[in-house]
């Protein structure tokens, strides 16, 4: 019995737009993000004129190189007529743009809003701050920051190794989805690895950071922007695309918004709340969908995904992806093929996919996708479907 | 199966001066971090019913008591998972370092790091016991484990 769900159907992804991508492009965050803006209007059939909402992830603060430009720079750039905007900070992460907007839509806030996520490589980031010492840490990080746990790659070597060691999986099963994402890489030529593909040989052969994670288990980073349009679905008649239509949503953190010490099983984390929750807000079950753009910001996240969406069991997902014929998985390459857009690429491409519009990377017929993104707590799913 | 590198031999120590991130002051942390400096390993307890709880609260979420107060913990713990990281990624510690998650015996999980260990000798389950490094030129002590077996 599916559960109620006042977002259903009711939103389509009307438009996807990108940037350029480049390790090092020497533009400002507000370029790459007008740039990608302009190109998901123009591809939804819309102007800014149509814009009445801004729903970008997350809010930037300050000089920080991570939150993409500032929401009120993009819209002066664009001269947008707000009725509704938010940046998000806390909640579903890099879906909470898309999650945020869509339900906004849904309850009548706002017709046509607009998303984005904008992302600088870190080598221009440490050219503009020294790394200061002894930095004030705040809060539950307190108790992680000073043991390391609150920089990335061992973040998330910690959930990696715990998640290998229930399920018994391996480096191979690691491999299988970073070979998956390049091999797919090959065929869109935004991807940074593109014309790069990488052999199971190579993949033992690259550098560990922090075991079991290495060098190409992590995704590269890159400048790049990419924007979503989201619009009523009751207006789709005059978009340029057919509907994508958002069935269900959803963002849940599960029962700990502080899972690294505070969850008492580290490995039920988003993947593992969003990928049960997803499937009682709709008729539609893992076995109907055709593509899923599934979160690679690390290898092993993916396989968690796999699993705690259900496309098999625990344990099982290394040797589906080795095996391939499992589910079109990352199709565009994923961020591990093409860089580290973060996330809301996943929907995007999603959306390309329903439209038959991802050119060489195109899953012939899909009619349902799924884009599920995040790690710990933060994350979440969005099911598109025709 | 997913530690590695017992090539690297050298058994690592705690940093003899610490540039890594240091803990803000704040009055709900503060009796876990004064206790360190004691060298006791302290844990919030619930009067109302007895759960331990890490990082702290200000309400119990079991019971709904605000009788919370830092308890001695045992110190003794096995880890939860562990990391062997080769990038210093901004923590000022000489590499190779390790990082884990450590289920004390009274059930929580605190965040830390291995020493008086090689890299090769750490794995998930393995038993561990706290150890205080002292940095008073800036006041702060943290808490860092090795396994209850010292390194051979």
């Amino acid at each position: 019995m599916a559960a109620v769900d006042g977002l259903r159907g009711k939103v389509v992804v009307a438009g996807v737009g990108y940037s350029e991508l480049g390790k090092d492009t020497g533009r400002s965050e507000a370029a790459l993000t007008i740039d990608a803006v302009r190109a998901a209007l123009d591809d939804a059939g819309l102007t800014p004129a149509d814009v009445d909402g801004l729903s970008p992830w997350p809010s930037r603060q300050g000089a920080d190189t991570f939150s993409g430009p500032p929401l009120s720079l993009v819209q002066r750039s664009l001269g947008l007529d707000l009725r509704y905007w938010q940046a998000g900070g806390e909640g579903a992460a890099q879906l909470s743009g898309v999650i945020n907007a869509a339900q906004a839509i849904a309850c009548g806030a706002a017709d046509v809003v607009v998303t984005w996520r904008t992302v600088i490589a870190q080598p221009r980031a440490k050219k503009v701050a020294a790394r200061p010492t002894n930095v004030e840490v705040w809060h539950e990080n307190g108790f992680l920051a000073p043991h390391g746990v609150a920089a990335m790659s061992p973040k998330w070597a910690l959930l990696a190794a715990r998640f290998l060691h229930e399920t018994g999986q391996g480096p191979d099963d690691l491999a299988a989805v970073v070979l998956n994402n390049r091999a797919n890489a090959q065929r869109n030529p935004r991807a940074v690895w593109h014309g790069r593909p990488l052999m199971l040989d190579d993949y033992h052969a690259s550098p560990m950071i922090s075991t079991p994670l290495r060098i190409v288990d992590c995704d590269m980073p890159v400048d790049a922007s990419v924007a979503i349009v989201l619009a009523r679905a009751d207006r789709s008649g005059d978009l340029r695309h057919p509907p994508a239509r958002i069935e269900a949503a959803c963002g849940t953190p599960g029962p700990q918004t502080e899972p690294e010490l505070a969850s008492a099983e580290l490995t039920h984390d988003t993947s593992w709340y969003n990928g049960r929750l997803l499937w009682t807000l709709t008729d539609v079950g893992p076995g109907d969908v055709d593509v899923a753009e599934l979160y690679d910001g690390f290898s092993f996240q993916t396989l968690m995904w796999l699993e705690g969406l259900g496309f098999c069991s625990q344990g099982e997902s290394g040797a589906m992806v080795r095996a391939g014929g499992g589910v079109p998985l990352c199709t565009d390459g994923g961020q591990l093929g093409v860089g580290r857009y973060h996330g809301l690429e996943k929907v995007a491409q999603a959306a390309r996919q329903l439209w038959g519009d991802a050119a060489d990377t195109q899953v012939e017929g899909a009619e349902v996708a799924v884009a599920a993104v995040g790690s710990g707590s933060r994350g979440g799913a969005i099911l598109l479907t025709r | 199966m997913t530690t590695a590198e017992p090539t690297i031999a050298e058994v690592i120590r705690p940093p003899d001066v610490w540039r890594g991130p240091v803990p803000a002051d704040e009055a709900w942390t503060r009796p876990y971090w004064e206790a360190l400096r004691r060298h006791e390993l302290s844990i919030q307890r619930c009067a109302g019913c007895g759960a331990w709880r890490h990082p702290p609260v200000v309400a119990c979420p079991s019971c709904g008591s605000d009788d919370l107060s830092f308890r001695p913990a045992s110190g003794r713990g096995e880890i939860y998972s562990v990391t062997v990281c080769h990038r210093e990624f901004g923590l000022r510690f000489g590499v190779p370092w390790i990082a884990a998650y450590v289920t004390l015996d009274e059930g929580v999980r605190v965040a830390t790091n291995l020493v008086g260990c090689r890299v090769g000798d750490v794995a998930i389950g393995l038993p561990v016991s706290v150890v205080y490094q002292d940095y008073d030129d800036i006041g702060l002590t943290l808490a860092f484990f090795e396994p209850t077996e010292p390194a051979g």
